[in-house]
């Protein structure tokens, strides 16, 4: 009779594994996509929040500072809407924002949506290759470092990073500036007299580059080697690998094929976590090295403050960061086969 | 370690007395712990002293010296035996513009690291005793927040907000909660699915008991780390935000400094000097809080991964 | 098997240079820790040839498992290890790292405790078992010959040995239960056909039934493939159930050996009496460690006769259900009718498999979870449920916990656990005086040492004593106890035994004891209740349920345990018609 009796244990277990591979993943991504999407509305309802409730009146706060007539802050404020119950201009706002349209920039006197794409490319360019550079640089050291724990390599390596994760991305860029000299050009994307043809347009866009580039990696590498490190430290004392060193794999296979597989996928998480950190950078690299992109059309919609482009480049950078992490939280189920499961 | 191994021979006699002996013993224990980290000891001695030197900058120095009307020195003057770090665009002497912002610096770290990590703990807590609808409610707005960047949401908050040293505090604050608050509602779970905690019910103590004697004492040393790394950041963000210009423009900080330098042409000009005094004392005060609160770190928590907060 | 005799081809030579397969002479191994060196093994000197079984027996921390770890040089670099340890004749202490690789998995492998995190969690178990063939190959294959096909036919034949189905290669471990998680560490362990295998505490954690099983299984391998075993295990029974022989360490040294049956039923020195003791034989009433008469106390109760006439039970439970609904529809029904009496002065013995419910049961009892439907009387009086009458409540029925060292809250010293409870209750009068008695009423005397001391600074036994002097403080007349005993050392497992008993005869506090072990219920018991699935499947007096179990689960349950007479016998009939 024990027959009857003990596998019940192994059936629920069974069972519970075929939930896992079945019909949950469908509803695991609609329950993400779902969740994205009520983000996506809280960042939209946030922006109007931001914009139109806590400043109180938002025409002052635009024209703060500047010699303006009553006149013309009533006919402003007829002209963004405001004057009308908050209600109607939420929902108007809703609208505008349905038909893709983010309003015009009351400096450029151009529509925002158009101003953001326009910027877009260069940030795209910029940022994407720093991230995949302090990516694989951060993991690499990372490895290294919690691999000989304690080395003369990890205390060096930890404690370089640390410090350049104290500094202020703004103030290295500034100081590299400075010790450069005339090594690299100061500012923007190209020089305005390169030929237009692609070589010349790519080789004087990678020497702009350099510069942001480098200040960028240097400030969020760090991230991800303290990262690495520290999954890659807690893995390490895993059973497993005392499995398979008892098996009889030599040690760098312990490590490739067992620890470090299983170190990146909290890692791949927090990466994605911490685009913020990204975006940040971007503002200040950008502002600091005149790089064409988003974040310096931050900066500079931040001068007005010309409160509609504000407004239009926090719904883009805020939508496009939780866009980001629904995507990281569907690779991660692709990754992790425990979570498949969960 | 090795004096508690036995029971002390003449047992306190009341419970407070106890209690206090208590306490005592641990915070020696973590403070003996904490010695044998030389970055953190370090890192505390340089807080230490320069915390010193910013509540002290007026008694020892003269504040006439910031005011851009009667500025001492010629304009970009390089580092001399009457200006050891030079001056500014307008003439005033760089040591001293670095050693009154250290206190606007170190103000808004502080206080919007109070801010940030009372909210945090606050939800954190909540969010992991309750339970049910409180919880997946708090849950779904820490995380919702946490993905946010926090530094677009400080720099929008502090631009539709009146500039000063108040709504910095507040952008920086309450941008920089969500980490706290996972960090104290993971700690907060653990706690609870201890065994002691069941007992404590069994025994019949309520919500305000189990909070308060088992999960709070549990959570604090964690908060205090965190607190400690958060003061870092927002040191940060805050040179970011008047770097941006969006500081308040009657205080001078580490981060408006290097705004004005930056906007005046210090580059072009290669004024050094104006831009690496201020930029030091920001990587000096955050190395110096990162190194205290790792340190910290490996004392209270020795099981949780050393990782720097997010920026 | 053709295998069989592939494999016993290229070891023959060295077996006629060495006859022991292990010799492991004066050995020492030191650990570098914080606190200063640690001594944890102590010159032992242990030999098994090949085909022998031997079992190593010993309380957490006695070397055991570093002894073990020593044969394949997998102990930390901190450690320091000397004497000899001869694998075929040829020191392990010594053999370069490439030789020792080739040795490790091929020459002797090692079944992992709980191998839950032994196996690699995101990794196919199909791959993880096939990773040492591709390394080692086997019966004399060399891997280099191996095609993928062949690889994939020999862990299909594997899983086959370890009665898994072939296509569970495919899962990863968090798919498989405990049970087949360690068929698969079995199946590994044997899969480059080793001389040696280690298996360290290979069935903890596992429910007794499953247990038996993978015992069973292994004893079985392990003969067919005439490989030498080294088993470690804290109970004594496991390895006389497997084992030809049994060592006991204690402190890091070998304090006896000797055939399994005889350091098992006559143990020499004074530590294996104390392990042999903590795994009683049901049936035997030296292990019986209920008075048989009680002249001395509440002669006017008998509570083997609870027929419920004699008295009006102190707890009660009346149809009690408890379902937890899934958040996918799907229903546990955890308590499924439970109808049971606790009388006062009476000891119960709730014994069950882990998720048959009866910890679902104790915290519904306890009013820490709220019955679906049914009742709990206290007293003849339903349970409260206000918040006010709840705490009221909990004065009188305690509940105390399996693993005390996380019961404690390890910042708080004794004097603040076992007042707790007093401060809760707002009982303020001479606070210090009754966690003085409470103490010494759990016999930790004097009492006043112990107010100041911090629960680390206790070892197991006592801690368990302060959760007892902190449930003892309230002057409860139910003490509810969920696996007392489980997690302490067997030499401790005794006393706090006797402490119940105690504690019934001289405070007349009924106890509920929940357990997964009826060797527990006989040793302390009046009546015993079996819980399967929810429901309670047999109760009554100890003696009628233990010695002429009627339902039939509670009769696997006894022949599952190891040293059941004639148990083996019985499993295996069990596990033959399962597979």
């Amino acid at each position: 009779m024990t027959d009857a009796l003990a596998p019940v244990e192994e059936a629920l277990a069974e069972s519970a594994a075929r939930r896992g591979r079945g019909g949950s993943t469908l509803r695991y991504v609609a329950g993400k996509l779902g969740g994205a999407l009520a983000s996506l509305f809280l960042v939209v309802v946030l922006g109007f929040l931001l914009f139109r409730v806590i400043p109180g009146d938002p025409v002052l706060s635009m024209t703060r500072g500047r010699p303006v007539t009553a006149d013309q802050q009533a006919e402003l404020r007829a002209r963004l809407g405001v004057d009308r119950p908050l209600l109607q201009q939420f929902l108007d706002y809703l609208g505008r924002l349905a038909r893709g349209d983010l309003g015009t920039s009351y400096v450029y006197s151009r529509p925002v949506g158009e101003l953001i794409a326009e910027r877009l490319g260069p940030t795209l360019l910029l940022v994407g290759t720093s991230t995949i550079i302090a990516v694989i640089l951060g993991l690499w050291l990372g490895i290294k470092g919690a691999w000989r724990r304690g080395s003369r390599f990890d205390r060096v390596s930890t404690g370089v990073s640390l410090t350049l994760w104290s500094m202020p991305t703004f103030w290295l860029g500034l100081l590299l500036m400075i010790a450069t000299g005339n090594l690299f050009p100061s500012g923007g994307i190209r020089y305005p007299d390169t030929p237009p043809d692609f070589l010349s347009q790519a080789l004087d866009t990678a020497h702009h580059m350099v510069l942001p580039c480098l200040t960028f990696v240097a400030v969020i590498y760090a991230q991800y080697l303290l990262v690495m490190r520290s999954s890659l430290l807690e893995e390490m004392n895993a059973d497993y690998l005392t499995t398979a060193r008892a098996k009889g794999l030599r040690d760098d296979l312990v490590r490739r094929r067992h620890a470090v597989p299983n170190a990146l996928l909290p890692t791949v998480t927090l990466v994605f976590l911490h685009l913020g950190l990204v975006v940040s950078g971007a503002i200040t690299v950008e502002t600091v090295f005149s790089w064409p992109g988003l974040g310096l059309l931050t900066y500079e919609a931040l001068q007005g403050p010309d409160l509609p482009l504000l407004q239009g480049i926090f719904i883009v950078l805020t939508g496009s960061v939780v866009a980001m992490n629904v995507i990281a939280d569907l690779l991660y189920r692709v990754l992790d086969p425990r979570v498949r499961a969960a | 370690m090795t004096t508690t191994q036995n029971p002390p021979s003449t047992p306190p006699r009341t419970a407070t007395a106890l209690v206090w002996a208590r306490r005592r013993a641990a915070a020696a224990r973590v403070w003996r712990q904490f010695a044998t980290d030389r970055g953190g000891v370090a890192g505390l001695v340089v807080l230490g002293v320069i915390v010193l030197l910013a509540v002290l900058a007026p008694a020892l120095t003269d504040q006439t010296g910031l005011d851009v009307t009667r500025a001492p020195g010629a304009p970009w003057q390089a580092p001399s035996g009457e200006f050891w770090l030079g001056t500014d665009h307008t003439g005033r002497s760089v040591l001293l513009l670095t050693w009154w912002g250290a206190q606007v610096s170190l103000l808004v770290g502080l206080a919007a690291t109070l801010l940030s990590v009372g909210i945090g703990t606050v939800v954190g807590v909540c969010a992991a005793h309750f339970g049910g609808w409180v919880s997946s409610v708090l849950l779904r707005v820490t995380d919702f927040f946490l993905v946010l960047p926090s530094l677009v949401l400080a720099l929008v908050l502090s631009t539709v907000l009146p500039q000063g040293l108040g709504t910095i505090i507040l952008a920086i604050g309450v941008t920089s909660w969500p980490s706290t608050a996972r960090l104290v509602r993971a700690q907060t779970l653990t706690v609870e699915a201890r065994p002691y905690i069941e007992r404590s019910r069994a025994l019949g103590g309520g919500h305000g008991h189990v909070i308060g004697k088992h999960v709070l004492p549990a959570v604090l040393p964690l908060v205090f780390v965190n607190t400690t790394l958060t003061v870092a950041s927002a040191i940060i963000a805050e040179s970011t935000l008047s770097f941006l210009g969006l500081g308040d423009p009657t205080r001078v900080s580490w981060g408006s400094m290097l705004h004005s330098a930056s906007l005046h042409g210090a580059v072009s000009k290669g004024a050094w000097w104006y831009l690496l005094p201020p930029g030091l004392g920001i990587v000096v005060v955050v190395l110096a809080f990162t190194l205290c609160g790792r340190a910290l770190e490996t004392v209270l928590n020795p099981r949780l991964a050393h990782s720097a907060g997010e920026r | 098997m053709a295998e069989q005799t592939a494999m016993s081809e290229p070891v023959d030579q060295q077996k006629a240079a060495a006859p022991t397969l292990l010799d492991v002479r004066d050995l020492h191994v030191r650990y570098q820790s914080g606190r200063g060196e640690v001594h944890a093994v102590r010159g032992v000197d242990l030999s098994l040839a090949s085909g022998q079984t031997l079992g190593l027996a010993g309380e957490s921390g006695c070397g055991k498992s570093t002894l073990a770890m020593s044969v394949l040089r997998l102990l930390p670099k901190s450690s320091r290890v000397d004497g000899q340890v001869l694998l075929d004749g040829e020191d392990v202490r010594t053999m370069s790292w490439g030789r020792l690789r080739a040795v490790r998995w091929a020459g002797a492998s090692v079944v992992f405790q709980g191998a839950m995190h032994a196996l690699n969690p995101v990794r196919r178990i199909g791959e993880q078992i096939a990773e040492p063939l591709r390394l080692h190959g086997w019966g004399g294959r060399a891997p280099t010959s191996l095609s993928p096909a062949a690889i994939r036919a020999r862990v299909a034949e594997l899983l086959e040995q370890v009665e898994l189905p072939a296509r569970r290669a495919d899962a990863y471990p968090h798919e498989l239960s405990g049970g087949q998680k360690q068929r698969v560490m079995i199946a590994m362990a044997l899969a480059c056909q080793p001389r040696l295998v280690i298996a360290d505490e290979p069935t903890t954690a596992l429910d007794v039934i499953v247990q038996a099983q993978v015992l069973e299984l292994m004893g079985r391998l392990v003969a067919e493939h005439d490989i030498g075993l080294i088993m470690i295990s804290h109970d004594l029974s496991v390895l006389a159930a497997t084992c030809q022989r049994i060592a006991v360490m204690y402190r890091g040294e070998l304090v006896e050996q000797g055939p399994a049956e005889q350091v098992m039923r006559q143990p020499r020195h004074a530590h294996t009496q104390a392990l042999a003791a903590a795994f009683p034989v049901v049936g035997d009433p030296a292990h019986r460690l209920v008075p048989a008469a009680e002249p001395a106390t509440a002669p006017t109760v008998e509570p083997s006769e609870s027929s419920g006439a004699s008295t009006r039970p102190v707890l009660r439970a009346e149809d009690l259900h408890v379902r937890f609904g899934g958040r996918r529809g799907g229903q546990t029904h955890a308590v499924a009718g439970v109808t049971l009496e606790v009388h006062p002065n009476e000891i119960v013995a709730l014994v069950g498999q882990s998720g048959s419910g009866k910890t679902t049961l104790a915290r519904t009892l306890l009013g820490l979870q709220q019955p679906t439907s049914g009742r709990v009387y206290f007293d003849g009086q339903p349970l409260p449920t206000s918040a006010r009458g709840l705490r009221d409540y909990r004065r009188q029925v305690q509940l105390v916990l399996q693993d005390p060292t996380s019961a404690l809250n390890p910042r708080q010293s004794v004097y603040e656990a076992v007042a707790e409870g007093l401060r809760i209750h707002r009982i303020g009068d001479d606070e210090a005086g009754r966690v003085a008695d409470a103490l010494s009423k759990a016999e930790l005397r004097p009492p006043e040492q112990f107010f100041s001391v911090l629960p680390h600074e206790l070892s197991g036994g006592q801690r368990q004593r302060v959760v007892i002097a902190g449930a003892l403080a309230l002057n409860p007349r139910v003490l509810i106890a969920d696996e007392p005993v489980a997690s302490l050392d067997a030499s401790v497992r005794g006393e706090i035994l006797a402490l119940f008993l105690r504690l019934r005869v001289e405070l007349g506090v009924a106890a509920l004891v929940i357990t997964h072990d009826l060797g527990l219920a006989w040793n302390i018991a009046d009546r015993v209740a079996v819980m399967y699935q929810g429901e309670l499947v047999e109760v009554g007096p100890v003696e009628d349920v233990l010695l002429a179990p009627q339902h039939p689960y509670t009769r696997s349950l006894l022949a599952a345990m190891p040293n059941a007479p004639g148990s083996l016998d019985e499993v295996e009939l069990a596990a033959g018609d399962a597979g």
